[in-house]
């Protein structure tokens, strides 16, 4: 084995991402070119700050991102629930941009539902990043709502391996 | 949150039956940044007989000298003078000021009155929870019930940091706050500890209102994190939406030094600044939470 892989293999290993994830990550270099990963691994190293923006919008275009990371827009208690609800129903549950989108406005309003009886105003996903659409959800509840909302979706759609001692009331 | 609300201050108590998921940790380092950030007086109280957060910012000597001079818990829970671990005093002489009995942590802010104190705890806690003469611990309760009410008077933050086992003092602490903050590691059994307090809590018919649920995910591992017992809390119809979107990492910072007593931010040394933005990350979640405006 050469030894840059052996490294790239060990900056993996020494990553917290799962054997389903690295399985993801394997299947989206094989399907992307080759200059392109290269632009986008150079743009990542010279604009440290900006990763979890430019990774985002690559992962969504599929292409390598130009210009300057976007300045944030939401908190960081925000962001990083953001990047997480888009991590639980794009990458883990392989759902697309809108039909994520769709699926978690129509969760978070059977909730404020269920928790004010007044219909809440949630704004309908158009051609935006999921990202930015998860921004305005924030607008209308917590993160951690929205956090809790993703993986209810989440465990709609994909299977999760059964725990020997599970949560009993309602945990699925 | 409602004018009167905001005039008595919110009660925190640090709770899960479980032990070892960082009830301390989080009382001392995380309400440390909460005060910072909100420049909001806060007093933490020990509550605990093993007295880990007494321990956790004080020296032993300058603990000596605050227990020598009757200014711990036991204060607040009988009158002076001290008896002896069989016996209650239940006499009614007044309450102390929660000025007068606790330690002011002497950090410059903006404003110097923005205070950050700690009422120390004490091992003779420990007797109540040998006791059955339910008279006499309900005199105690009220005491504290009625310090508690006096802390909140000024707006101040007050956060109880309470022992992991389901006892008199557990009781108390529930009646006391408004909100129950509650650490969790990600292993089975803590958060088994969770679903446990939640059915104890929702199964004491005395403590109404119920306080504010906030779950806090501690001890993160950085690498090789297994993540389907943090999902099975997120998920969960009861936990999942008061688990707070922020999580704490394991980090050597946190860990109790053998030559140091202080707050982990506090100390000059590698990393400090990572723990710090994750600590005021949840700071803020848990501020926002209690209705506090920066």
């Amino acid at each position: 084995m050469r030894n840059c892989t052996k490294r790239w293999l060990y900056l993996l290993a020494g990553s917290s991402l799962s054997a389903s994830e690295v399985r993801d990550v394997c299947a989206w270099l094989a399907n992307g070119s080759v200059d392109d990963i290269v632009a986008l691994v150079m743009q990542l190293r010279r604009q440290e700050l900006g990763v979890s923006l430019v990774a985002e919008e690559a992962e969504e275009s599929g292409v390598a991102p130009s210009g300057p990371p976007r300045p944030a827009k939401m908190s960081g208690i925000g962001q990083d629930a953001a990047v997480e609800v888009a991590r639980i129903l794009r990458t883990e549950s392989r759902l697309s941009a809108r039909e994520a989108a769709e699926r978690l406005a129509a969760e978070l309003e059977n909730e404020l539902r269920h928790q004010s009886q007044v219909p809440p105003d949630i704004p309908a996903y158009s051609k935006e990043s999921f990202r930015a659409y998860v921004g305005k959800l924030l607008k209308h509840t917590t993160p951690r709502m929205l956090l809790h909302l993703a993986h209810r979706i989440r465990d709609r759609v994909v299977d999760r391996p059964a725990l020997a001692w599970p949560l009993r009331s309602g945990g699925r | 949150m409602t004018k009167r609300a905001q005039a008595l201050g919110p009660v925190v108590a640090t709770l899960n039956l479980k032990g070892g998921v960082g009830k301390t940790t989080v009382s001392a380092h995380v309400f440390r940044v909460v005060w910072s950030m909100f420049g909001i007086p806060t007093l933490l109280i020990d509550f605990d007989p093993q007295f880990n957060l007494s321990q956790t910012l004080f020296r032993r000597k300058h603990y000596d000298v605050q227990r020598k001079a009757g200014r711990t818990i036991m204060a607040v829970m009988e009158p002076p003078p001290p008896t002896s671990l069989f016996e209650v005093n239940t006499s009614k002489a007044p309450l102390p000021d929660p000025a007068d009995v606790s330690a002011r942590l002497w950090y410059r802010t903006r404003d110097r009155a923005i205070d950050l104190r700690v009422l120390p705890g004490d091992f003779h806690l420990m007797k109540y929870s040998l006791m059955a003469d339910h008279r006499q611990l309900a005199a105690v309760e009220a005491r504290f019930l009625t310090f508690i009410k006096k802390c909140r008077q000024d707006g101040r933050i007050t956060v109880i940091d309470c022992n992991p086992s389901s006892s008199f003092l557990t009781l108390c602490a529930l009646r006391a706050c408004t909100h129950l903050l509650v650490p969790v590691r990600p292993d089975r059994y803590s958060i088994l500890g969770v679903e446990l307090l939640d059915q104890f809590l929702e199964g004491m018919p005395s403590i109404e209102p119920k306080p504010k649920k906030l779950i806090l995910l501690n001890g993160v591992p950085r690498q090789n994190y297994e993540q389907s017992v943090e999902n099975e809390l997120r998920s969960h119809a009861l936990l999942g939406s008061h688990t707070l979107s922020s999580r704490l990492h394991q980090s050597a910072k946190l860990v109790a030094k053998p030559d140091y007593a202080g707050f982990a931010t506090d100390k000059p040394g590698p990393y400090k600044n990572i723990l710090k933005k994750e600590i005021e990350s949840v700071a803020r979640e848990i501020g926002d939470e209690l209705g506090l405006a920066s």
